[in-house]
């Protein structure tokens, strides 16, 4: 009786957890499986494993529907975002996290609130503000945007990181005749290494899915990112499912291998950068 | 603390520099406009020419719309659908991950996660062909179970698209609450849990009794999160329904583009910005209020 007790238990605790995880890899696997398929084959069962392996998709989504354009592009944003919001946040984070100056708590609390700010209240003024400036549909539109709004998060990993490092490498290098920048830059940047991987990973994440402003800003078919080009495939391709099928594993391998490999620095980025919802 | 002293004139002067210089463009891009949102919600103005000072007129007009009202009921539906959903679920979900009878609890963990991560386009697109009514995964599941009578064109049927929609949103934000729950959870001394079993407080009544109180605080900020989070409402919804059937899925984010972008009428896209705002901060301190400081253990 107390045996048929504990299994009743182990079930009711496992099942419901195990059922959630199957519904969170499934579609991923799903796809992966289904855009290997030809359309006759997917629309005749679209559950059923592929009999053989064609790649067509993966080949007419790069070529004919211009997938490599979009990749280039997200790719490019990515990379200088990237670059940009390290450098920046390294430097901010390190400052507010070693200095009491005034007006630091300051900036900090607006830093913190801004967090919380729904981007569309920002779209509409920033979308007129670039257009005054002559960088509405550009290759520089999108960058200086998404390197503000990682900026926060950012800044909060390193300045929490930094706190839990001693001082005294900085003491030594500055009795040693190293100045603030020097200090920052040769001694404590290789050190907050760790962080600043996880920074670089929500931060290519964000911008390699951002949706709303990518949308507004770009009209010109040349400089569009994957999640843009994306909302392609239903309306000029409609009848290809396949197609659609390949374009959105496509989209989705980058973060699914940045996932695997990294996924302990991602939960961690992830939690600092939940106030962004 | 590890800070350290600014010895200097010329110190502090280098650190201002490189303070400001990053934190004046920051407000530049993210601070300057809210107030410019505001401006222009005041204006009537079509993007090109001079914008026209109009007072509250925008607002005025928007509230009288009926499809304001209903926009606005559908993102305050699906704000509240997605928060019970994300957070409740996402509660209920830390809880058995404290139980030491689940096994490969670090697997659980991870793939839980995996949602979070993948964009939501992507994640709008996917459900689409679950839900899709000729070849969609859903239905062809009903069918293989033998309960074709519950098949539905999900996507399509107005009086149950909006449940229909919530649930990817609900089902990619879960792992989110789940590791900030989890986390908070694990900040709990072992001795508080050790002592509630000695007493005979186990299972989920040290969930509901010991647990939850506990976290009470991080549980508030995840309402808090996950409903302003979900009145932005967008992505998901375009890649999903793009608003239809008619306006049956539209949130405020969408109309807020279509307003802009589509009828040009800048001077009203920025009141509906505004008004997101404003709502998202009103939900904001209500939670805050609703829900407390409950007292700790």
């Amino acid at each position: 009786m107390k045996k048929l007790k504990n299994l009743l238990l182990d079930l009711l605790v496992n099942v419901p957890i195990t059922i959630l995880s199957i519904t969170c890899i499934f579609p991923v696997v799903w796809l992966g499986y289904s855009s290997v398929k030809t359309d006759a084959e997917f629309t005749l069962n679209p559950q059923a494993l592929p009999t053989k392996i064609h790649l067509t998709n993966y080949i007419t989504a790069w070529k004919k529907a211009s997938f490599g354009t979009f990749t280039f592009n997200s790719t490019y944003n990515s990379v200088i975002t990237l670059f940009l919001v390290l450098i920046i946040s390294f430097v901010m984070g390190y400052i507010l996290s070693r200095y009491r100056f005034r007006g630091r708590n300051l900036i900090y609390m607006i830093l913190l609130a801004t967090m919380m700010i729904p981007v569309y209240a920002l779209i509409v003024p920033i979308f007129i503000q670039e257009k005054k400036m002559g960088i509405l549909n550009t290759r520089v539109s999108l960058i200086p945007i998404y390197i503000a709004m990682e900026l926060p998060t950012s800044v909060f990993l390193i300045d929490g990181y930094l706190k839990g490092i001693s001082v005294d490498l900085e003491d030594a290098a500055s009795i040693d005749g190293a100045g603030v920048l020097r200090t920052m830059f040769t001694i404590m940047m290789p050190i907050c290494r760790p962080i600043m991987s996880t920074v670089v990973i929500l931060t290519f994440m964000h911008v390699w899915n951002e949706f709303a402003f990518a949308q507004v800003l770009l009209t010109d078919e040349a400089i569009k990112t994957i999640p843009i080009g994306l909302t392609y495939f239903t309306s000029q391709y409609t009848t290809s499912y396949t197609l659609l099928l390949a374009s959105l594993f496509m989209a989705t391998i980058p973060v699914l291998l940045i996932y695997l490999f990294f996924n302990k620095q991602v939960m961690e980025g992830m939690m600092a950068g939940a106030i962004k919802g | 603390m590890n800070t350290r002293e600014i010895r200097n004139k010329k110190q502090r002067i280098i650190i201002y520099v490189l303070i400001l210089i990053p934190f004046i463009y920051f407000l530049y891009i993210m601070v300057v406009p809210l107030g410019t949102s505001f401006y222009y919600s005041l204006t009537k103005w079509k993007g090109i020419g001079n914008p026209k000072l109009v007072g509250f007129r925008n607002y005025v007009t928007l509230f009288k719309t009926k499809d304001f009202w209903l926009v606005l009921g559908n993102t305050l539906f699906l704000c509240l659908v997605c928060t019970v959903g994300q957070v409740g679920i996402a509660l209920l979900i830390s809880f058995l991950m404290t139980f030491k009878r689940l096994r490969f609890k670090n697997f659980h963990r991870a793939v839980i996660f995996f949602p979070v991560v993948m964009s939501a386009i992507v994640v709008g697109y996917v459900w689409r062909f679950i839900y899709n009514s000729n070849y969609g995964l859903l239905n062809s599941f009903l069918t293989s179970i033998g309960r074709s009578d519950l098949i539905r064109n999900w996507l399509d049927d107005e009086s149950i698209v909006l449940r229909c929609v919530s649930v990817p949103v609900i089902w990619q934000y879960i792992g989110l609450y789940m590791i900030i729950l989890l986390s908070a959870i694990s900040a709990i001394p072992d001795e508080i849990f050790e002592c509630a079993e000695i007493d005979g407080c186990t299972g989920f009544k040290k969930s509901v009794y010991i647990t939850l109180p506990m976290i009470w605080d991080t549980f508030k900020i995840c309402v808090i999160l996950c409903a302003s989070g979900t009145m932005k409402i967008y992505d998901h919804l375009v890649a999903l329904t793009n608003g239809g059937p008619g306006r049956a899925t539209e949130s405020l984010a969408m109309y807020c583009y279509e307003y802009t972008f589509k009828f040009g009428n800048f001077g009203m896209g920025a009141a509906i910005a505004v008004s997101i705002l404003v709502i998202a901060v009103v939900l904001a301190l209500a939670i805050q209020l609703i829900m407390g400081r409950k007292e700790t253990v």
